[in-house]
């Protein structure tokens, strides 16, 4: 209780005889009956707010959770597994000797790895890596490309094109260049001993070969390699640019190569569904619809 | 020494407002701990003022079925006793509102509700009789007073209200309280010596 004033303590004192007279005679007390009803009335009003324990939360995070893992299962097991960018340039990485059998087999399918190198010196690095649906297509192309390459006088030699006796003779060449060489020389040996072959006919020039670099320099080299391998996985993923492409398909027209301008104009249409065709092409394409 | 701080602190009386909160988070038995410490005043504070025991018992059970049903809005903002007896003030308005009996108590012996007045002393029947003779004296002195007056008090008697707690519950200034206790107190003392001569 609070201090009393002293205003507070002289009323007391005059109310001292007043009060106590009163207290004399206050004994009056709720009935006995009247107390239980009211005890009564708070234990209920205790009871009806206690929390009761919550069963249905837990059951249902947990039921969340087995229809949410169940879910997860039946997708990945639907679904077909992505091709990996990184495979085929993980298979061609390593030694034939310590890939598995699948492997070897399904090594004349990976895409050809092949290094330009410029009269200047500089070395290009081209690595195909598109998805298998589009291989097919893509090798097509290129073929038609590597075709028109060696039919034209070309100011660049092609490192690749070395023989596979070449790629033997690495250990005098630079790390990077013999490693490439002899995934080349790996992949596909033969065709590129002809190509080399027929490349060397035509533009009268022989290979080049790059100098033998230090330790330093050939590490160098060869992370520039790789960094331009990773850019070009990239753009080897996207289709060629639509009047490029249309270009192509013409030049081999020209050079009376129906057949493959046909596939290529057929693989041009499922690329780019809605581009208007030149006539010629869209009578091409009628034709070999029919 | 530890241990004696120790039993001192736990033999201090947990407060009003200590018990109300524990009544609030679910202790049931701190309820019956308060309950029986109100109980007499807020059932006399009311008996006085109504009159009527049936209508006195009915009101008290709606002050703590008030008490009960807020105790989830409960807030020490002020002593429980303050709480309390502001509620019950606005119980007893509401009823003199409904309507406004003023109930005498009788000095006669036979009448039974002044024979609960007087409670004490029985073992004295001569002692006991004029204690109960007096007790009624000021009790119908009590109820002559007007209602303000009396209201004053009673709660500053039974609820042991200080005059800005009094002048809280009944929603006047402090000094209008003083000066309704102080005429308050003087009619009872003349009420009672009045009678008294009378007799």
């Amino acid at each position: 209780m609070k201090p009393m004033s002293p205003e507070e303590r002289e009323l007391d004192s005059t109310s001292a005889e007043i009060s106590a007279r009163y207290r004399a005679g206050a004994s009056d007390e709720p009935p006995a009956r009247l107390d239980a009803a009211i005890q009564a009335a708070a234990r209920r009003e205790v009871e009806r707010l206690q929390p009761r324990p919550n069963w249905q939360v837990p059951v249902s995070l947990a039921a969340m959770l087995v229809i949410g893992a169940s879910l997860v299962l039946l997708v990945r097991e639907s679904e077909p597994p992505l091709p990996s960018l990184e495979g085929p340039a993980a298979l061609q990485s390593r030694p034939a000797e310590a890939l598995p059998a699948e492997a070897k087999l399904a090594r004349p399918d990976a895409p050809p790895l092949t290094m330009k190198q410029t009269p200047g010196g500089r070395t290009e690095d081209v690595l195909q890596t598109q998805p298998s649906r589009e291989r097919s297509s893509r090798d097509r192309r290129t073929a038609g490309v590597r075709e028109e390459l060696a039919a034209a006088p070309i100011a660049t030699v092609e490192g690749s094109a070395k023989p596979a006796a070449a790629a033997s003779a690495a250990p005098v060449a630079p790390p990077a260049a013999g490693r490439i060489d002899s995934i080349e020389a790996e992949q596909s040996p033969l065709a590129d001993a002809a190509e080399a072959a027929a490349r060397k006919e035509v533009s009268g020039v022989d290979e080049v070969r790059p100098p033998a670099n230090s330790g330093a320099q050939a590490l160098r080299s060869e992370k520039k390699l790789l960094e331009q391998r990773a850019l070009l996985k990239k753009e080897a993923s996207a289709p060629l640019p639509q009047q490029e492409w249309l270009a192509n398909i013409d030049e081999l027209l020209r050079r009376g190569k129906e057949a493959e301008a046909r596939l290529e104009l057929r693989d041009f249409r499922q690329h780019y569904p809605r581009h208007r065709l030149p006539e010629h092409l869209q009578t091409l394409l009628s034709r070999d619809q029919r | 020494m530890l241990a004696a701080k120790l039993a001192l602190v736990s033999a201090e009386p947990v407060s009003d407002e200590q018990l109300m909160l524990r009544y609030r988070d679910g202790d049931a038995a701190a309820f019956d701990e308060l309950y029986g410490r109100h109980r007499g005043g807020v059932f006399r504070y009311v008996l006085r003022q109504v009159g009527l025991r049936s209508a006195s018992e009915e009101i008290f059970q709606e002050i703590w079925i008030k008490i009960v049903s807020s105790r989830l809005r409960y807030r020490v903002e002020a002593r429980f006793a303050t709480f309390l007896y502001h509620v019950a003030h606005n119980c007893v308005m509401d009823h003199f509102r409904r309507k406004t009996p003023l109930h005498l108590i009788s000095l006669d012996d036979d009448d039974e509700e002044a024979h609960q007045v007087a409670g004490p002393e029985r073992d004295q029947p001569e002692r006991a009789a004029a204690l109960r003779q007096s007790a009624a004296r000021l009790l119908n002195a009590l109820a002559m007073l007007p209602t303000e007056q009396r209201e004053a008090f009673l709660l500053h008697e039974e609820g042991g209200l200080t005059l800005e707690e009094i002048a809280e519950v009944t929603g006047v200034r402090r000094e209008t309280v003083k000066s309704r206790l102080r005429y308050a107190l003087s009619k009872l003392r003349e009420g009672v010596e009045h009678e008294a001569n009378v007799a």
